[in-house]
């Protein structure tokens, strides 16, 4: 086996499917008492530095940071690895999420910095600003200031993470903040040891041995800092954990003392920038990959209520091209596929020219999913013959509540033998209610925290791993579903 | 070409895969699926990332010769907001035949950007 590539789906990929999602998940709007993971609502000028790392498309938070200069962002490099400067925002001051505050300032990325050498270690990045900040950055330690720093010193972190451990559905609206102590360096590695993690010198441990207090997903790139008198001196930058609040595995965090002169070389433009596809190698997603501009796969979706879906698809001779070129044939095969509008059959495309044609699909009764191809052929040296597969999904098919997948998983003969005990390929595990609101019944299941519970009666608490509320919030993630506080 | 979308998200209420998870946090041998697809003998998978999910992390086990499952044997403990990556593997063992994947396979889909 080789492994090749890995490229994360585009946040507006998400967005759009979110928005399907949203007046289902709207219904859990209940607060946890606990924040971050054990913390509370940050004041809402305390940390004017503070920053959230944002989808441009959708706006969505999926990391915090720290401005660190007038123009420099600070991060974790692992939240920068398939983005690219122009996929993003930052908004410096951010308190909450889901809506403007007076102080907040948002600014676009002219560049990112990532760590030459991230890979875990070392998960660090800059971002620089296209224009400077109006706010007052954030102190850093460097070495000496570390070297003061005792065992059990109280430190702090926020962000905007989930508040429950595994919980999706418990990203923070408002600025969380908790104090988590200094882990003991030496039995920080010793813990994580114990599950191959190597942690190295460059990285510091915070939170209690206990377990209880912690960042957690969608934290990552925010601060750790300590608060010294009247001023503040980050230290860490948020990056991974065993869990979230677990005993004996603390938050680790880069340690920014480690980094000074990386930062200051960034700064001046002696490290590379860094471009979403550099460490990938390898070839393109499947889903960037074209020929003569045809997708390799074309997908439909027949909406509820709808008997047909199409695409218009356009193929384009380069302008390169040296010769004209020429379509002799297009067939389509699948139950329910068609081509319309169709501009290239038996056409002569000129370099730099193209036509363009539609691939339809129509809904076979209530046939749930169709599977299709399209074929081209053409005068082209080396794209004699194009081929497309087409797949099609009927929304009809479903009910509101129906999971999609299974269909797939029966119609496409796929079994899932191992793990489906009743032989039905999973699905028949559908919660009794999918309306969040009136899901009190589901609590048993594991929500440990009765306080937690009695104050929020209409909340759904799903637990194990099939919650569909879970699922859903998980995709929903990055988009919607933050609890206001 | 147009800008041809992929895939994207009918995000729709109810699991499948009765012992899957779908935290990537989590260590589990069966991970949930958001979609897959061959391409040649390459298969592309769609998985919940936190920031630090690389194909490294999973291994192709063929129970069978026409049966695949992908297993995860590397927790993803970063944390990032849960997004959904694409991962990339090339095996030769597809040899043209037709493959089961065995993993549960949450649905999502489909819904074209131009439509």
């Amino acid at each position: 086996m080789k492994m090749i590539n890995s490229k994360t789906l585009a946040l507006s990929t998400l967005a759009v499917a979110l928005s399907t999602a949203l007046p289902s998940y709207a219904g859990v709007v209940n607060a946890p008492q606990q924040r971050i993971i054990g913390g509370v609502d940050a004041g809402k000028t305390a940390y004017p530095w503070m920053v959230s790392i944002k989808s441009k498309t959708s706006g969505q938070h999926f990391c915090g940071a720290s401005l660190i200069d007038k123009q420099w962002v600070l991060t974790a490099a692992h939240c920068l690895e398939e983005v690219g400067a122009d996929d993003i925002q930052v908004t410096i001051a951010e308190y909450d999420q889901e809506s403007k505050d007076s102080g907040e300032q948002t600014l676009l990325v002219s560049a990112i910095y990532m760590h030459q050498d991230y890979d875990p270690d070392h998960d660090i990045a800059l971002l620089k600003l296209a224009e400077e900040s109006d706010k007052t950055p954030v102190a850093l330690a460097d070495a000496n200031f570390m070297a003061n720093l005792n065992v059990g010193t109280e430190l702090t972190t926020i962000g905007w993470g989930l508040t429950r451990d595994g919980d999706y559905s418990s990203l923070a609206t408002i600025l969380q903040e908790v104090k988590v102590p200094l882990y003991k360096q030496a039995d920080c590695k010793i813990n994580y040891g114990k599950l191959d993690v190597e942690i190295t010198s460059n990285m510091v441990c915070a939170g209690l041995p206990a377990g209880g207090k912690d960042s957690c997903q969608a934290d990552s790139g925010g601060p750790l800092f300590v608060q010294s008198g009247g001023s503040m001196v980050q230290l860490g930058v948020t990056s991974f954990g065993e869990a979230c609040a677990k005993a004996s595995f603390p938050g680790v965090y880069t340690r920014v003392a480690a980094y000074r002169d990386w930062i200051i070389k960034a700064k001046k433009g002696e490290v590379p920038a860094h471009k979403p596809d550099d460490q990938s190698g390898g070839t393109d997603s499947p889903l960037e990959q074209e020929v003569l501009g045809l997708p390799q796969s074309i997908d439909l979706f027949v909406d509820r209520g709808q008997q047909s879906a199409s695409d218009q698809l356009t193929l384009e001779n380069p302008k390169e091209a040296k010769a004209n070129l020429l379509v002799s044939d297009m067939t389509i095969d699948g139950d329910g596929f068609s081509l319309k509008e169709n501009s290239c059959a038996n056409q002569a495309i000129e370099p730099g020219k193209s036509c363009r044609f539609s691939v339809s699909y129509q809904a076979q009764g209530n046939k749930s999913f169709a599977e299709g191809q399209l074929q081209l052929k053409t005068n082209h040296q080396t794209h004699q013959t194009i081929e497309g597969d087409l797949f099609a999904l009927n929304g009809n098919a479903f009910d509101e509540a129906d999971d999609v997948s299974c269909s797939i998983f029966t119609e496409l003969n796929l079994t899932n033998d191992k793990e489906d005990a009743d032989g039905d390929n999973g699905c028949d595990n559908k919660e009794p209610d999918d309306n969040a609101d009136n899901n009190d019944s589901n609590d048993d299941n594991t929500d440990n925290n009765s306080d937690e519970k009695d104050e929020n009666k209409s909340e759904v608490t799903f637990a194990g791993a099939l919650n569909p509320l879970m699922l859903l919030g998980l995709l929903a993630l990055p988009l919607v579903g933050r609890r206001k506080s | 070409m147009e800008k041809f979308s992929l895939m994207c998200s009918l995000v729709l209420m109810a699991g499948c895969g009765a012992t899957s998870t779908n935290n990537p946090a989590e260590p589990s041998t069966l991970e949930t699926l958001y979609g897959y697809r061959w391409q040649g003998n390459v298969l592309f998978v769609d998985v919940v990332s936190h920031g630090c999910t690389k194909p490294q992390d999973f291994e192709l086990d063929w129970p069978d010769t026409d049966r695949l499952v992908i297993k995860r044997l590397r927790p993803d403990r970063c944390r990032k907001a849960a997004t959904i990556t694409t991962l990339n593997f090339e095996t030769d063992q597809r040899r043209g035949q037709s493959i089961q994947v065995i993993n549960p396979i949450q649905a999502t889909r489909i819904k074209a950007f131009n439509n």
